[in-house]
């Protein structure tokens, strides 16, 4: 048994599901106002393919995860999502975009998106010559979450896991990336309902 | 079966999505452990990965050496990130102490000792200053089995420095009465896994040397030696059981069998040696479970075979030997579980992945292989 195929495997079911959602949810879309620009911030830890450059095992990694989402319709956003991950002498930052839906409802949300961009990876590795190991490839993967409303103005993100295959030091990762945080509201778009 | 669960799981959050309905079969709260529980258990199945060993090879034209993990179950060979580290100039022979926490490699050129921290982890290489000096043009370096003691054999200044090992900072020192003097130009060296002797190989001569190694690392000839062996020896190696002792005689196409008496370290030729092998052999390595003796000919391009009588040490020729070997193969190693041999072409830079058939001993080819940027010298795979 090898480690590829089981990550390919399992890489494979997580991208099928959230494509299926992606498809889904338009059409479900009830809530009639959504926020002009959502700004999230939260902790959040990876799973990071390091035996794909040659570590024993698998690195979990922890740090931070932000992002932006414009709304361009009830359901359709354009989201920016920014990553960073510590630990194992590695260093790996995700810059990404990409749509994205979301199905609402009264007080909670759910949504999906794809997300391209690139990865930078640095491996510690202290050397005479050099401080570190530096490699940017490219991003894609895809994901979705839970936010549940505990004001207008913030929106707490119960989980947002992400699938994300990146391809640095020569060769491809796959990854998985999960954070949770807080979603700040600015603006609206759609119709108040009537009080 | 966890993948089976998770899956289930999520098939389930997607019928519910499409279905329409959240506040019934599937309320928020729900679905919300829902995710942390498909998510844990993706998790707990991203943690199986294979167990791995790792490969370092010296490249002299780079100054460097390459370092390579490779799956137990597959041979499949990941280029350690990082590699290839920077060494001395003209880096040869190196090794890995048993606790695979430091990698040695001499400097050719320089005749120096690089010392090398190997990161438990990643396998990644970071040189510890300063390096150590040795005797000229260090040819070959091996290590006792208690990684206690490091022994070079020094081909131009024709004798051997022998340095004891700080188990902890790796540092090397050496030993009173280093370095050990030796016939004009040994080649290659050998121990026994037992540390009680050395033997070194004098290619000129054609002769093997023996020695006693003494508790602090000095090293005094056994009675007897030196021993006659073919012409042209240029590698050796010894069967872990300790009982016999191999050298391919490049010249003549043939493979010296000596036992090992246990106690003097005497040489004695087991009957009917030298065996034959291909043209120009100049590698060989035992199987970890002693039965097999694989013998790279580079002249031939090929691979002898041989089942071992544990015994006699009498070789009997493997059913198919010679088989294909990769192209000139320079060096040849065998995995540490005896599940595969890898050799390496000086004229390719490549590296062959062979499959051992459990039983036979029989050399398969296979899908795997690798590649260093220029050619590799030597090449040391760990435990």
């Amino acid at each position: 048994m090898t480690i590829a195929p089981e990550g390919t495997a399992r890489s494979n079911a997580i991208l099928a599901v959230a494509f299926s959602l992606m498809l889904l949810l338009p059409s479900l879309s009830r809530a009639q106002e959504a926020a002009r620009l959502d700004v999230f911030g939260g902790f959040s830890y990876m799973r990071f393919d390091s035996p794909s450059i040659g570590y024993a095992n698998y690195s979990n990694l922890y740090g931070w995860n932000a992002g932006a989402t414009a709304n361009i319709k009830l359901w359709l956003e354009v989201a920016v999502d920014l990553s960073g991950h510590y630990g194992s002498h590695l260093d790996v930052y995700n810059y990404t975009f990409g749509p994205q839906y979301t199905w609402r409802r009264e007080n909670y949300r759910f949504f999906v998106h794809g997300l391209f961009g690139k990865d930078q990876t640095r491996a510690n590795i202290t050397q005479p010559t050099r401080p570190y190991f530096e490699s940017v490839g490219r991003a894609y993967g895809g994901g979705g979450g839970f936010d549940w409303d505990c004001s207008p103005r913030i929106t707490i993100r119960v989980v947002q896991a992400d699938y994300l295959r990146t391809d640095t030091f020569g060769a491809t990762q796959g990854d998985i990336r999960v954070s949770t945080g807080l979603v700040f509201h600015f603006g609206h778009i759609g119709h108040r309902p009537k009080l | 079966m966890k993948r089976n669960v998770y899956l289930r799981t999520t098939l389930m959050i997607a019928e519910s999505v499409a279905t329409g309905t959240p506040q019934g079969s599937l309320r928020p709260s729900r679905f919300v452990c829902l995710c942390l529980i498909a998510l844990g258990l993706a998790a707990l199945g991203g943690c199986n990965a294979a167990s791995s060993h790792t490969a370092y090879l010296s490249l002299p034209e780079s100054n460097a050496v390459a370092a390579f993990r490779i799956d137990n179950g597959s041979a499949k060979f990941t280029q350690i990130v990082g590699s290839p580290y920077l060494t001395g100039t003209s880096p040869g022979p190196l090794v890995v102490n048993p606790a695979k926490t430091f990698l040695y490699v001499a400097n050719r050129i320089d005749d120096t000792i690089s010392r090398f921290k190997i990161d438990s982890s990643i396998g990644s290489l970071t040189e510890v200053a300063p390096r150590v000096s040795t005797g000229l043009t260090p040819s070959d370096m091996v290590m006792n089995g208690a990684g206690t003691f490091l022994f070079v054999v020094n081909q131009i200044s024709s004798n051997i420095s022998v340095y004891s090992i700080d188990s902890a900072s790796g540092a090397l020192t050496q030993v009173p009465g280093s370095p050990f003097s030796t016939a004009p130009n040994p080649v290659t060296l050998a121990v026994t896994p037992s540390s009680k002797f050395l033997y070194v190989v004098d290619s000129n001569l054609a002769l093997v040397f023996g020695y006693a190694i003494g508790a602090s690392g000095t090293l005094q000839q056994i009675p007897n030696s030196p021993f006659a062996v073919g012409n042209g020896p240029l590698a050796i190696a010894i069967d872990p059981g300790e009982h016999f002792l191999y050298v391919v005689n490049s010249s003549d196409g043939t493979v010296t069998i000596a036992s090992i008496n246990s106690s003097t370290g005497a040489l004695s030729e087991v009957v009917g040696s030298p065996f034959g092998a291909g043209t120009t052999p100049i590698a060989l390595c035992v199987s970890p479970n002693r039965q097999y003796l694989y013998i790279a000919n580079q002249g031939s391009s090929n691979i002898t075979g041989y089942t071992m009588d544990l015994t006699t040490g009498f070789p009997t020729l493997i059913t198919g030997s010679p088989f294909g070997g990769g192209g000139a193969p320079a060096l040849i190693v065998s995995d540490p579980n005896g599940n595969f041999v890898y050799t390496v072409s000086q004229t390719s830079s490549n590296i062959t992945v062979l499959s051992v058939t459990a039983g036979t001993g029989v050399l398969a080819a296979t899908s795997e292989s690798a590649s260093t940027s220029v050619a590799a010298v030597s090449m040391f795979v760990t435990k």
